[in-house]
């Protein structure tokens, strides 16, 4: 699984119980606090209604999808089907996190417009998601960083608790493609969920801050309800909010089949 | 739980509306307005249902009525007022298999712009290529079957609709003008009546389809064949009238979809073995039933200044010991670059089409602008230009700027 750039997966996530000691947790390294990240659970399938509202200059656009994720073990799958505002209804997102290191990630958007589901190029992952503060990366991933994007560092602990974590783009190309040179982020211990996270553009100028004020959790995953996304370059900012969560059991597999994309819209559990 | 169900129907109105100009005056005053509903009936029974209403008051128009089947033909057909049932279907959800029932599209295919193997809709082509919508699907009675048997998508379509290719009427700014499109004769006033051949055989003149996808990483590899209606048709001497005929044709297709790093790249072929087309120097009273052969090549990526770029090669043969109307062998590239600015209240957009065997083309340019999330202002134009016999060219003289609002309610 390549894990571009932070990850917002939908609505984000993550785990479960910890059982590190305060004092483990403030000796760790960068790597080990990436490590425990990455490992979150986010397996449970779950569903809710997405807003994204989208603030600039004292405006602000509504964009809402109805959100479903599921885990088959190997691959997390990430679906999006939009429904308002009318310009952009029947738009539909699909993700593919593969969990093997060798296997690349896969995105389908299908759009009405031109009746077909067209896979998105890995460029595209540091541009803008539907014209939100959020990359098609943040929204693929899952609040979790790159293994194979970052070095990481340990910052220390923050007053309030939270583990610093700090991690550079390992090389200048893949900068580029997930659009970040560098971030720090605060990391929940309990959780190992990422509370704020400031990034840096590839060339080290400060670009985005996100800031999680709620998470909620279904079976052993956590999900982000409530965050803000600003870009500090545009002065915009993304608002999201999941409404509805809940477990999605008995999702059928065909609903995540590429293939039949533009049906999914109407089939949201 | 029918009614229960009814209140979660979803209600849209889609529409534009477009004044153009060109060398001649107005040649563009049209209206289209697209009302939707689509929803959830019952557990597992999604429907939808959509009309096209369409005016025009100008030399564009709003194209020939003759290409429509029976059961598809609009239910007002004015000269330029028309009322069609756009999209009529039921989608019922079986397990893991989906069946689609009703008036609908279904589009194959990778390359865009270009129907490769994208042959089981036909399409408006009252305006060339130059239509915001391209190709602009005309929806047909079908029934689709879509499931998944291990590791590969099947995708089955039966149609009893033989409606093919919309084209201008005679006396409308795009009917074709270049002898390659009227079996070798010269585009004058003094053409023959051209009529199309009835349309009204369900079955015999009926589309069928069946498609296999297999997806590997990153990968899809899929393989079609239809056995459907010739949509383009070929004009016959037919007495005192140039008849367009649909014979009926194979298409056996293949498509690759890669994604290469930064770049989706994209690769379709067609073999149709038995394709009709016009001998030269006979006006219309010979045809050869021969191999033709497309390929196309793609691909999409973002390009300096975050631009979408989409890059295309089509490669057209027609496989023939005769000496044919049309070249053996038409090679075209298409370009789009799109760009959205000032946080997506405008959208730039630009088209190149470029034939190299005719030496012609078209460019076109589109600046939007955001109003609200209902609607956009849009100011454009298209630019035909090469020899006049050419697939573009023939349009030099409809070369037009174009102002209008398009609608999402």
């Amino acid at each position: 699984m390549r894990s571009f750039g932070f990850a917002f997966t939908a609505a984000c996530v993550f785990l479960g119980a910890l059982t590190s000691t305060s004092s483990a947790q403030s000796g760790m390294s960068g790597s080990q606090i990436a490590a425990k990240v990455a490992q979150r659970a986010n397996d449970d399938p779950r569903k809710g209604a997405i807003t994204f509202e989208i603030v600039s200059k004292g405006k602000s656009r509504r964009r809402t999808a109805a959100m479903v994720r599921t885990e088959t073990g190997a691959t997390h799958r990430l679906l999006l089907a939009f429904d308002k505002p009318s310009s952009i209804k029947g738009t539909t997102f699909l993700s593919y996190d593969h969990k093997a290191a060798q296997k690349t990630d896969e995105t389908w958007l299908f759009l009405p417009a031109t009746e077909r589901t067209r896979r998105v190029p890995a460029s595209d992952r540091s541009d803008s998601f539907m014209g939100t503060e959020l990359s098609f990366g943040d929204v693929k991933d899952s609040f979790k960083f790159g293994l194979a994007d970052y070095t990481f560092s340990s910052g220390g602990k923050s007053a309030n608790g939270s583990l610093i974590l700090k991690g550079k783009a390992k090389s200048d190309a893949i900068a580029r493609q997930i659009g970040y040179g560098s971030f720090t982020a605060e990391i929940d211990p309990k959780t190992w969920f990422p509370r704020v996270i400031n990034f840096n553009d590839p060339a080290g100028r400060k670009l985005k801050t996100i800031v999680v004020r709620d998470v909620k959790r279904v079976g052993d995953s956590w999900t982000a309800t409530d965050f803000r996304v600003s870009n500090h370059r545009t002065g915009r900012a993304t608002l999201v909010t999941v409404a509805g969560l809940s477990a999605a059991s008995g999702v059928s597999n065909s609903l995540f089949d590429p293939s039949r994309l533009d049906r999914a819209a109407g089939r949201m559990p | 739980m029918l009614l229960s169900s009814v209140g979660a129907l979803a209600q849209t109105v889609s529409g534009e509306t477009a004044i153009g100009a060109d060398e001649d005056g107005v040649s563009k005053l049209f209206l289209l307005l697209e009302p939707e509903i689509s929803g959830p009936i019952a557990e597992d029974l999604d429907g939808t249902f959509s009309v096209r209403f369409e005016a025009d008051g100008s030399r564009t128009g709003v194209g020939s009525r003759q290409s429509f089947s029976s059961i598809s033909a609009p239910v007002i057909k004015g000269d330029d007022v028309r009322l069609e049932i756009d999209e009529a279907y039921l989608d019922i959800i079986a397990g893991d298999l989906d069946v689609t029932v009703g008036k609908q599209i279904i589009a194959w295919g990778s390359i865009d712009g270009v129907r490769v193997t994208d042959t089981i809709n036909p399409a408006r082509l009252t305006e060339s290529v130059a239509r915001n919508q391209r190709p602009d699907r005309i929806p047909i009675w079908a029934v689709r079957l879509r499931g998944r048997l291990g590791a590969m998508d099947f995708d089955l379509v039966a149609a009893p609709d033989p409606t093919v290719n919309q084209i201008a009427l005679a006396d409308d700014a795009f009917f074709p003008q270049a002898p390659r499109f009227l079996a070798g004769l010269p585009s004058t006033d003094n053409l023959p009546p051209i009529t199309r051949e009835e349309r009204n055989d369900l079955i015999a003149d009926g589309t069928l389809g069946a498609r296999l996808a297999f997806r590997f990483e990153a990968t899809d590899l899929r393989f079609s064949l239809v056995s459907a209606p010739d949509h383009d048709g070929v004009p016959v001497a037919n007495g005192p009238v140039i008849e367009i005929q649909h014979d009926r044709r194979h298409t056996i297709g293949a498509e690759l979809v890669r994604q290469i790093g930064p770049v989706v790249a994209r690769f379709e072929v067609a073999w149709t073995p038995d394709a009709m087309f016009n001998i030269a120097d006979t006006f219309a009273t010979q045809t050869t039933q021969d191999s033709r052969i497309i390929a196309g090549f793609g691909a999409d990526f973002t390009g300096p200044l975050d631009t979408y770029i989409n890059l295309q090669l089509i490669i057209d043969h027609a496989a023939s010991d005769e000496r044919l109307v049309r070249p053996d062998t038409d090679v075209i590239t298409t370009l789009r670059a799109q760009k959205s600015f000032a946080d997506e209240d405008y959208n730039a957009r630009l088209e190149w089409f470029s034939s190299f065997t005719d030496g012609d083309g078209v460019l076109r340019l589109e600046l939007s602008r955001r109003l609200n999330d209902q609607m956009s202002l849009f100011v454009g134009g298209d630019y035909f230009y090469g020899p006049r016999n050419g697939l573009f060219g023939q349009y030099v003289d409809r070369s037009r700027g174009l102002i209008g609002l398009r609608l999402e309610l």
